[in-house]
């Protein structure tokens, strides 16, 4: 292990991951959404979506449409929602659209999470600008890789020893 | 160049290359079969009740909102959507309306799955509307509202695909009659 190796090994290393971050957000820009792939988590639109699919997502500025999935964040909350519209009213005055949505496996619609926080009482709808992206293509199973990681951190240490371990012993 | 690492190296990159090719097929092919779905709703009855409580309403402030009571009747063929990318069809049935305030509304009134060819034939009468009916408004007055049936194709793997039936002519709301709640 001579330390010129172990720099060329870390700078292609390096380059990979940027390579990826890049087009990551490339891909990004042209869909005009922040996080276009995303890993769904609960099991709120079951039998469409289980836990460890993937989505891909796109923003684009046309109105929403009735039935559309939409990925959307509460104010306050962190957590992004996968669910379906229900209810569409547009409302020319403000230029935007009053929605309401449901998971298709849940009885309720989404108020109950709507108003979950104390300063978001008496919210009965969400807008497009709550609206993080939607939802057009779908690919099972491989985001069961992110919830390993989540769930079993000692997973994720693994990962970065082998990496470690590439950097510096691969000739 | 045979070592055991080499092998196992070229052997997981042109599998996985070649499940990838084989999925962006599946994926695409999917959007250029052929179908033809076709489906109706119809409303046979609409009333008008007001209250404070309803199905799923959750903002109990107001006594007198205004709640449409449907009851429908759906035909609906789209056995020729189910094809080999097919995961699940998502029905549901949609009233469209405009009001002065708003001029594009849309309300789901009633959906459904379904997983296999063989119930892709709907056949519905007598149907309630499975959510509240209500406007932004709360007021149903000089409403006229049209009722199509739509679908989501749900794939195995690709994109998501929507379409919808020919919407039907307007039914009026009619004014309240008598309090419900």
């Amino acid at each position: 292990m001579n330390l010129r190796q172990v720099l060329t090994n870390s700078l292609n290393v390096l380059m990979m991951l940027f390579g990826v971050f890049m087009s990551y957000k490339a891909w990004g820009l042209y869909t005009n959404c922040e996080s276009p792939l995303v890993v769904v988590l609960s099991e709120s639109m079951e039998p469409a979506f289980a836990r460890g699919d993937i989505l891909f997502l796109s923003n684009p500025k046309k109105p929403i449409d009735i039935g559309e999935i939409c990925v959307f964040k509460i104010p306050g909350r962190d957590i992004p929602i996968v669910h379906r519209v229900i209810d569409r009213h547009d409302s020319p005055k403000t230029g935007s659209q009053l929605l309401l949505t449901k998971g298709d496996n849940n009885n309720v619609d989404d108020r109950g999470i709507y108003q979950e926080l104390y300063h978001n009482r008496g919210k009965m709808w969400i807008e497009p600008k709550d609206i993080v992206g939607r939802v057009q293509g779908f690919l099972p199973y491989l985001g069961m890789f992110t919830i390993f990681m989540t769930d079993y951190p000692l997973l994720k240490y693994a990962l970065l020893g082998g990496v470690g371990l590439v950097v510096f012993l691969y000739e | 160049m045979n070592s055991l690492q080499n092998r196992a190296n070229a052997v997981m990159a042109f599998s996985i290359s070649a499940i990838f090719c084989l999925l962006g097929a599946i994926a695409f092919s999917a959007l250029i079969i052929p179908s033809n779905p076709s489906g109706a709703v119809a409303l046979d009855s609409i009333k008008v009740v007001t209250g404070r409580y309803d199905k799923n309403w959750v903002d109990y402030k107001t006594r007198n909102n205004e709640f449409a009571n449907t009851i429908m009747r759906i035909d609906a063929d789209l056995s020729s959507l189910f094809h080999w990318n097919t995961k699940q069809l998502f029905v549901y049935a949609v009233a469209e309306y405009s009001t002065p305030t708003h001029p594009k509304n849309q309300i789901v009134l009633w959906d459904t799955i379904i997983k296999r060819k063989s119930a892709a034939v709907i056949s519905k009468r007598g149907l309630n509307n499975k959510y509240s009916l209500i406007d932004v408004n709360k007021k149903w007055t000089d409403v006229n509202a049209n009722v199509s049936l739509h679908w989501n194709i749900v794939p195995y793997v690709g994109f998501m695909t929507y379409g919808h039936s020919k919407a039907s002519e307007g039914y009026a709301f009619p004014l309240p009659s008598g309090i419900q709640t």
